[in-house]
């Protein structure tokens, strides 16, 4: 249109509106004579200016903000849905229209089921329009036809009234036709009971004013096949459109109904009578019946469409009969074109009333099929499906299915576990783990551009859930793409906004822009998935060398490091990915902060937040649970909290194998050893082996006195990946507890090697520190310090400076304790261990060489809140905990408190499922003897000392410490 | 011995709390007005946290069941967003302009990014066939925006005087004092506006 037209158009525009309404006809013939095409538009913009109603006049932020106001009421459900309403029990939420809000709902008195229909806040705000809908509706209620809704009645609760209503099952006619062709015959079937019903409204007096498309709905009723039921009944006045009283409802008043379905004197404002549905029924006719109807059908229509009412079907009755010559006389299974898609596109909030769609429900699982790559562009072979499933992890209510379930399932199945997943596949991998639903991806080629697709399936019917398709026309712009498909498909499947809003983060700027990054990543995380590490990193190189921003990628190359137990490297990664966080999703996001904490800061509180907020953000992530109960509450000695965490993840994910060993070590912690035990069959059921489970069976067979259980895993152990060395280092801990030192010494030896040789120095030197801390407690001092310094040489990693600095500060070389305290303070000011415990331990045990014990109390007090926590030593090696109860124990023997003293070395040997085969163990039995003698208990004396000499029996015959025993224990029963 | 670290650093998981930082929303305006890109970035989490806390006061208040006018609430989140009575603009006109057109440029992105409706290169998804919802219908914000470009071909003027009204909030009186008109100029291109807008959004029949 042409500007010089629009103006000419608008002139008229005005002009007619200050017409009086019987004028503007005249008006309108007289001045546009002689140019159709003009009279049209005007009457057009005429018609849409009635309509408008108060379109636009709430500003924009508050349209806005109603839209998500009642989303939020709608979709989380929490509005109505579980509460009783007078009688009735709310089921669930059908729907919402301008109207307000639509719930199924049963009829506790009588037993049916029904649907309310509350009114909306806006309208309620009105008195007048709260008495109207009574008004009305109970005019409705009175219509009694099989082919109208039926109105139960009218009720009140507090200040809202609403309707009970027939509960109806099917789609409205404007999703029928939209889905697909009907048959003539069962088109003009709808028609004729469409006709009949306005004929029995008509004669009671009653006035649809809103006919269209999504008021007509189609129910699918069992038996006796389809059925045409017209819906809210003299509702279309409610809505402030200028009936016969020719004054809007409200000041604020919406606007009801299509303009596209108003009867000319319906829009020009004219009083309105029963032939307006006539009009507005010719509409619909001729929608439902496209642009290839037949003669016969498009006379029918153009009678109901007459401008003129006059010259219209005059009664409902006249159309019904025509509609059933034309019927008997059509042949069943010729079929009408649907009609062509239609237009206005409506905004969120969109008018849901009754529809059929299956959704998930927050306890589905769903599995992700291969993407589908047609275009022969490589680089979309499984970085779309990897986009995907980066996607689908974002949304707290969609859950994956894990790799490792699905790998687990393949082999069930018979097939590798990293076998393509064909959509067959994923099918039976979906049905075979429980879940809901498969979600199939496929890519096109389309000319120059790609057709993007998802679809949703459930499983067990087999019927489609979702489709979502998108057409893009350039390679740069598909990973845009899929994130909005993905966000459709979320909120399909039945996604709350709220959720939707806060957690999808564009897939371009939660990974990278870049197509060739995403594939290499990718391709990092295959080769990581079997096993392959180093080829891994190789991957990740690549993905971040083209895109150095990458943070999943750094994320993912700390982990990798960290499983080839370079800490260091793995550090390294952590922090360039917290660098990058912003460039990561959600959920990967609370992976790079706790990863951050634990790795990098060591700040566990912080970690835990991170946790917390992790898990319940998304609490079927059984990575999540995992981490909470790992490391993160260990370390802190929350023990209780780990038990529920790691419960937690092998509840979401019962293969997923670090919530079994998380779940023993703790019921470990807590002595609850036989819960241990029953956690342990349960990951052997599951057929799950690791490294951490072995140790953790080998020490509960310690704790049993199970010898034989402890030799069985020595023999497992050369199977289990990364689970000789660790074993031989459990056995030296073993032997050492009981004075072996030389056998102890040639098994750690062994242990030292074998990590060495899988160039994991810092393991290696935190197996060796274990020597010279069991030779520092049995008084070698020269040996501790010399195997000490060595250790130090192969690495400086916290825990290896932690334990080098006690064996020297037990040695007596306090200088050199006192200088690793200081650069581990320094280095570590975050780290809740080193700052609580480590510095600590070590800067007490300096006071004692110094000859200041009552210092050593005084610093040792920093430790109490975490007494019981394990130490990451103790996590990673087996050793190396309760050192500030050891040293507090030993400064109050030096201040002459035998009987404190007793207490602090008590604690330790209360605690046989945190101590384990420490060494550290046996020497406390020999200094609560010694204390004993000193608080004069001679008789506990000396059945500790029996005990310390039994542990002792085999032991090596020249250790310090022994002599001192034995010589202590001779002096103590000449006394006795 | 040092205390336990304290965790108030902890805040990027967490979206940024609402008064941690005093934004410069005028600052960020005269940037974006400059041409400055990542002003926007800058101002659109600044947008939707109005809107969501204006969304959420809707909601308690339709949830007790207080059907006060919330008129007021409105003006509120304008005023927070784009004060301007407290802004030294040396042209109060080209500061209404902007941010008329920063609100309808993130409303509209908003709504594109969230409301699940056309986005570049997707395909058309009408939710529905009509229904009667007029305020649900005038949320079609990607719509009105595409039926707003067309309308600037036709009447640039008229398209301004939506923008500055629906978008930025303006009264007819301000919205006359931005373009430089009568306010019965105004009122005239915003009824022609809204019935051609209605038409062009909701389409004619046949």
């Amino acid at each position: 249109m042409e500007s010089e037209r629009f103006r000419q158009i608008e002139e008229l525009l005005h002009a007619a509106l200050h017409q009086s309404p019987e004028k503007r006809e005249a008006f309108l013939a007289d001045s546009c004579s002689g140019d159709p095409e003009l009279e049209r538009e005007v009457r057009l913009l005429l018609e849409s200016h009635h309509a408008a109603g108060d379109f636009l006049e709430s500003p924009a932020l508050e349209v806005a903000a109603r839209v998500i106001a009642s989303q939020e009421i709608g979709e989380n459900g929490e509005s109505l849905v579980g509460s009783i309403v007078s009688h009735y029990r709310v089921i669930s939420r059908l729907g919402a229209g301008g109207m307000g809000v639509i719930y199924k709902a049963v009829d506790e008195q009588l037993g049916r089921t029904v649907a309310l229909k509350f009114i909306s806040e806006q309208l309620v705000r009105d008195i007048e329009g709260v008495d109207r809908f009574r008004r009305e509706a109970r005019a409705a209620s009175s219509l009694n036809h099989p082919n109208i809704c039926t109105v139960y009645s009218i009720e009140e609760d507090g200040p809202r009234p609403f309707m009970v209503m027939e509960y109806l099952e099917g789609a409205t006619l404007g999703q029928r036709i939209k889905e697909e062709a009907l048959p003539t015959h069962v088109l003009l079937g709808f028609a004729i009971e469409i006709a009949d019903a306005l004929d029995t409204a008509h004669r009671a007096g009653i006035v649809h004013r809103d006919i269209k498309p999504g008021n007509i709905f189609i129910v699918s009723a069992g038996g006796t096949g389809t059925r045409a039921k017209i819906l809210d009944f003299g509702l279309a006045r409610l809505g402030g459109q200028e009936g016969r009283e020719g004054e809007p409802l409200t000041n604020s008043g919406m606007t009801v109904g299509t303009a596209g379905y108003m009867s000319p004197e319906q829009a020009l404002g004219k009083p309105v009578d029963h032939r307006t549905d006539i009009y507005s029924f010719g509409l619909v006719l001729k929608e439902m019946t496209g642009e290839h109807r037949d003669a016969r059908v498009a006379r029918i229509i153009s009678k109901c469409l007459d401008h003129d009412p006059e010259r219209r079907y005059q009664h409902a009755s006249n159309l019904r009969a025509d509609l059933e010559k034309l019927k008997s006389g059509t042949r069943s299974g010729t079929r009408l074109a649907a009609a062509g898609v239609i237009v206005a596109a409506l905004a969120i909030g969109s008018y849901l009333y009754f529809r059929p769609t299956m959704k998930l429900n927050a306890k589905d699982t769903i599995i992700l099929a291969d993407f589908r790559n047609t275009t022969g562009d490589a680089v979309f072979d499984e970085t779309l499906r990897q986009g995907l499933a980066v996607q689908l992890a974002e949304s707290p209510f969609l859950s994956l299915v894990s790799e490792g379930r699905i790998q687990k399932t393949l082999t069930v199945m018979g097939r590798r576990a990293d076998a393509l997943m064909s959509p067959e596949v994923a099918r039976e991998v979906c049905e075979r783990t429980g879940s809901a639903a498969v979600v199939e991806g496929s890519i096109a080629p389309l000319g120059n551009q790609y057709v993007l697709g998802l679809r949703a399936i459930g499983c067990q019917s087999g019927s489609l859930l979702d489709q979502e398709q998108a057409q893009v026309s350039r390679k740069e712009e598909v990973l845009h793409s899929l994130t909005q498909l993905v966000t459709n498909l979320r909120k399909a499947m039945g996604e709350s906004s709220a959720t939707l809003e806060a957690h999808s983060t564009l897939l371009e700027e939660a990974t990278t822009p870049s197509l060739e990054a995403m594939k290499a990543y990718t391709a990092a995380r295959k080769t990581a998935a079997s096993g392959n590490e180093r080829a891994a990193l190789v991957f990740i190189k690549r993905a971040l060398q083209i895109d150095p921003g990458f943070a999943m990628a750094y994320a993912l190359q700390g982990r990798l490091y960290g499983d080839l137990g370079e800490l260091g490297l793995s550090a390294e990664s952590v922090r360039k990915a917290y660098e990058f966080r912003d460039r990561a999703s959600t959920r990967e996001k609370f992976y790079i902060a706790h990863a951050y904490d634990r790795q990098v800061t060591g700040n566990l509180e912080r970690a835990a937040q991170t946790c917390e907020l992790w898990t319940s953000t998304y609490p079927r992530d059984a990575e999540a649970h995992t981490l909470y109960s790992a490391f993160t509450t260990k370390g802190t000695g929350n023990y209780l909290k780990s038990i529920e965490e790691a419960k937690e993840a092998i509840k979401v994910d019962p293969d997923f194998p670090p919530g079994y060993w998380n779940l023993a070590y703790s019921d470990m912690f807590v002595d609850h050893l036989e819960d241990a035990k029953a956690v342990l069959r349960a990951a052997a059921q599951r057929g799950i082996e690791t490294s951490d489970l072995l140790i953790v069976r080998y020490f509960a067979a310690f704790l049993s006195g199970d010898r034989a259980g402890m030799q069985r895993e020595v023999e497992t152990a050369k199977s289990v990946p990364d689970g000789e060395d660790w074993i031989s280092q459990s056995e030296a801990l073993v032997r050492a507890r009981s004075g072996r030192f030389q056998e102890a010494s040639t098994l750690l030896q062994h242990a030292v090697d074998l990590a060495q040789r899988a160039g994991q120095q810092e393991r290696a030197a935190l197996y060796q520190a274990s020597e010279a801390m069991w030779q520092a407690y049995a008084g070698n001092a020269q040996a501790a310090k010399q195997i000490g310094l060595a250790a130090l040489d192969r690495s400086r990693g916290r825990d290896v400076e932690y334990v080098v600095g006690v064996a020297l500060g037990l040695a007596g070389d306090w200088k050199r304790a006192q200088a690793l305290a200081d650069d581990l303070e320094k280095r570590l000011n975050e780290d809740t261990q080193v700052q609580v415990i480590y510095v600590p331990a070590i800067r007490a045990l300096v006071e004692l060489d110094r000859g200041e014990p009552a210092h050593s109390i005084e610093i040792l007090k920093a430790s109490k809140p975490y007494e019981l926590a394990i130490t990451f030593t103790q996590f990673r090696a087996s050793y190396g905990g309760f050192v500030p109860t050891y040293v507090r124990g030993e400064a109050y023997r030096r201040m002459g408190k035998g009987s404190e003293a007793a207490k602090e070395f008590k604690t330790i040997l209360d605690h046989p499922g945190l101590i384990w085969a420490d060494p550290q163990g046996a020497v406390a039995r020999l200094q609560l003897a010694r204390t004993l003698v000193q608080a004069k208990d001679m008789k506990k004396a000396k059945s500790a000392y029996d005990d310390f000499l039994t542990l002792w029996q085999g032991a090596d015959a020249d250790i310090p410490i022994l002599r001192q025993a034995k010589a202590e224990y001779e002096e103590l029963t000449s006394r006795l | 011995m040092r205390k336990l670290s304290s965790t108030n650093d902890y805040n990027f998981v967490v979206k940024v709390q609402d008064e941690t930082k005093r934004e410069d929303v005028s600052g960020l305006l005269k940037a974006w007005s400059r041409g400055d890109q990542h002003a926007l970035q800058d101002l659109t989490p600044i947008v939707y946290r109005e809107l969501h806390r204006l969304a959420a006061r809707y909601l308690r208040r339709e949830r007790s069941g207080n059907s006060l006018r919330t008129t007021e609430l409105v003006n509120e989140a304008y005023i927070r967003l784009v004060d301007y009575k407290r802004m030294q603009w040396q042209n109060r006109a080209h500061f209404f302009a902007v941010s008329a057109q920063l609100m309808r440029r993130i409303l509209v992105e908003h709504a594109r990014r969230h409301n699940l409706k056309r986005g570049a290169g997707m395909k058309h998804v009408p939710l529905d066939d009509g229904s009667s919802i007029g305020g649900a219908r005038d949320a079609d914000f990607v719509a009105l925006d595409d039926a707003l470009n067309a309308l600037t071909h036709l009447d640039e003027r008229k398209a301004k005087v939506v923008e500055l009204r629906f978008f930025g909030g303006l009264s007819v009186a301000e919205t006359a004092e931005v373009l430089n008109v009568s306010t019965v100029t105004i009122l005239r291109d915003w009824s022609t506006a809204k019935a051609w807008l209605y038409r062009e959004i909701n389409g004619p029949a046949n």
